[in-house]
C-alpha cells in the first residue's frame, strides 16, 4: 500500500489554519472559530503526547527484549506504567498519585536542580582556565559582584555591593542588554513563524 | 492487607531521602544507581504527563462527547465531533511507518496554529512592550522636575542612565547584525561603526548572561539548601531527635 499525501496539501493546511488563527487575533469576530481551532490543537497536542508515551514504551520494550541494558528499561517501564495507571485511576490529587509525585518525582527533580548548583560552580571556575579573554573577565566579575550583592555574606552585609553596584548592574547594564536580546529573540520568532506561514519552512514532513 | 496512609507517608519520606542521596551522589561521580534513578524519573514523569493528558484533555474533549453522542444527549455539534475524531485518527496513523504520511496534515495543522500563536505572542507579548519600554527610557518628567528645581546633578544622572540603557539595547542588537559590504574577491567587511558597537554589545551580553547565570545558580543553591535541610530532618527523625 503506497499512502502518499503530498507536501502541498499539508502546506496548504498549515498556511490556511495559521492565517485564520493570526487574523482571528486581530479581529474579534473570528474568536469563536479561533477557539474551535485551538480546542482541536489542544486535543491533538494531548494525543501527540500519548503517541510519544507509546513510542517511549515501544523503544524501551524492544531494548528489554534485545537485552540492551534491560534493568534500566525495566525500571523506566515499571515507573511509567504504574504511575500512568494509578494517576489515571484515582486522579492527580489521589493519595497514591500524590505519594508518587511527592516521594519520587519531586525529590529527584529538586536534587537534580541541587546538583546543577555544583555543576554551575565548577563550570564558572573552569571558564577562566579555558578562555582567558575580556568577555570571560566581564562575565566572572559580573557574576562575583551579583553574588556578593544578593545578600549578606556570613551575616555581614556589604552595602557597596548590595545597595550600589548590584542594583546598578541589574537595573541598567543587564536590563538594557536583556531587552536587546528579547527584541532579537522575538524578531527571530516572528521570522520563523512567517517562514512557516509562507510555506518556506515545512517542518511537518512530506 | 490494608496499608495505612500514615505508614505509606513515612515510607515515602525515607524513600525520598534515599532518592535524594543517590541523585546528589552524581556530584562525586556518575554511577549505575544514579542512572537507574534517572530512568525511574523519566518513566514516572512520562506516566504522570500521559495520565494528566488523558484525564484533562482526551476524555473531556473527545471520549465523553462521543459517549454523549451515542447516548443521544450530544454536547458538541456533530461536525465538530467528526473533525475531532478524524484528526485524532489521522494523527494515530503516525504510529505505523507505513501510514505515517497520513498524519502529516494534522502535524501541519499543529505547526500552523503554533506558528500563528508564536507570531501573535512575539508581537503582542514581547516586541511591542519591549520597544515601548526602550522608547520610554528617558524619564522626561523627572528630568524636567529636577532641571527646573535646580538639581542639575540628578538631571544629568537621568540622562546618563537613559543613555546607558539605550546603548546597551542598541549595541546588543548591533552584535547580531551580520550585514557586510562586498569587496570583490576580498572578504566582506562590516561597517566600522557597527563593528565597534557590536564589540560593546558583546560586553553587555556578557553582563546579561552573567545575570541570568547568577539567577539560575541562586535557584539551584536554594534547591541544594532545601535538600540538605530535608536530609538533616530525616536523619533527626531516624535518630529520634524530632
Amino acid at each position: 500500500m503506497n499512502l502518499r499525501l503530498r507536501t502541498p496539501f499539508s502546506a496548504a493546511v498549515a498556511i490556511a489554519i495559521g492565517l485564520i488563527v493570526l487574523v482571528s487575533l486581530l479581529f474579534p469576530d473570528f474568536t469563536d472559530l479561533r477557539n474551535r481551532i485551538l480546542n482541536w490543537a489542544i486535543l491533538l497536542a494531548a494525543v501527540a503526547l500519548l503517541l510519544g508515551f507509546a513510542n517511549l514504551f515501544q523503544v524501551h520494550f524492544q531494548k528489554m527484549r534485545h537485552g540492551e541494558k534491560p534493568v534500566y528499561s525495566l525500571i523506566l517501564l515499571a515507573g511509567m506504567l504504574v504511575t500512568f495507571i494509578i494517576t489515571f485511576w484515582e486522579g492527580s490529587q489521589g493519595f497514591t498519585a500524590s505519594w508518587i509525585f511527592n516521594s519520587i518525582q519531586l525529590p529527584i527533580e529538586t536534587s537534580l536542580m541541587a546538583v546543577l548548583a555544583i555543576s554551575l560552580t565548577i563550570a564558572a571556575a573552569r571558564l577562566f582556565q579555558q578562555r582567558k579573554d575580556l568577555m570571560s573577565i566581564v562575565f566572572l566579575v559580573t557574576l562575583f559582584v551579583l553574588l556578593l550583592s544578593s545578600g549578606p555574606l556570613f551575616g555581614i552585609e556589604l552595602p557597596l555591593f548590595t545597595r550600589t553596584i548590584g542594583p546598578y548592574v541589574n537595573n541598567f547594564l543587564s536590563v538594557g542588554a536583556l531587552r536587546g536580546l528579547l527584541i532579537g529573540v522575538s524578531i527571530g520568532t516572528l521570522a520563523t513563524g512567517l517562514r512557516i506561514l509562507l510555506g518556506a519552512d515545512r517542518p511537518y514532513g512530506g | 492487607m490494608q496499608i495505612s496512609q500514615g505508614f505509606l507517608s513515612q515510607i515515602g519520606v525515607f524513600f525520598a531521602a534515599a532518592l535524594t542521596l543517590i541523585t546528589l551522589s552524581y556530584a562525586f561521580r556518575d554511577n549505575p544507581i544514579f542512572r537507574a534513578i534517572l530512568h525511574l524519573f523519566v518513566g514516572v514523569a512520562a506516566g504522570y504527563a500521559a495520565a494528566i493528558a488523558v484525564q484533562d484533555v482526551v476524555l473531556p474533549q473527545l471520549v465523553y462527547p462521543i459517549l454523549d453522542e451515542l447516548a443521544g444527549t450530544p454536547t458538541l455539534d456533530i461536525i465538530d465531533l467528526a473533525i475531532r475524531v478524524g484528526l485524532t485518527l489521522l494523527l494515530l496513523a503516525k504510529l505505523s511507518p507505513r501510514t505515517a504520511r497520513l498524519g502529516s496534515p494534522v502535524t501541519a495543522l499543529l505547526t500552523g496554529v503554533g506558528a500563528a500563536l508564536a507570531i501573535g505572542g512575539a508581537v503582542q507579548g514581547t516586541l511591542i512592550p519591549q520597544i515601548s519600554a526602550a522608547a520610554g527610557i528617558f524619564n522626561v518628567e523627572s528630568f524636567q522636575l529636577a532641571y527646573q528645581g535646580g538639581y542639575y546633578g540628578e538631571s544629568l544622572q537621568i540622562i546618563f542612565e537613559g543613555s546607558l540603557l539605550l546603548l546597551a539595547t542598541v549595541s546588543t542588537l548591533a552584535y547580531f547584525h551580520f550585514g557586510a559590504h562586498s569587496r570583490g574577491k576580498q572578504e566582506p567587511l562590516r561597517n566600522i561603526f557597527v563593528d565597534a558597537l557590536a564589540w560593546l554589545g558583546a560586553v553587555f551580553i556578557a553582563v546579561a548572561l552573567a545575570t541570568l547565570f547568577t539567577g539560575v545558580l541562586q535557584a539551584a543553591l536554594g534547591a541544594l539548601i532545601e535538600r540538605v535541610a530535608f536530609l538533616r530532618d530525616v536523619a533527626n527523625l531516624l535518630l529520634g531527635l524530632q
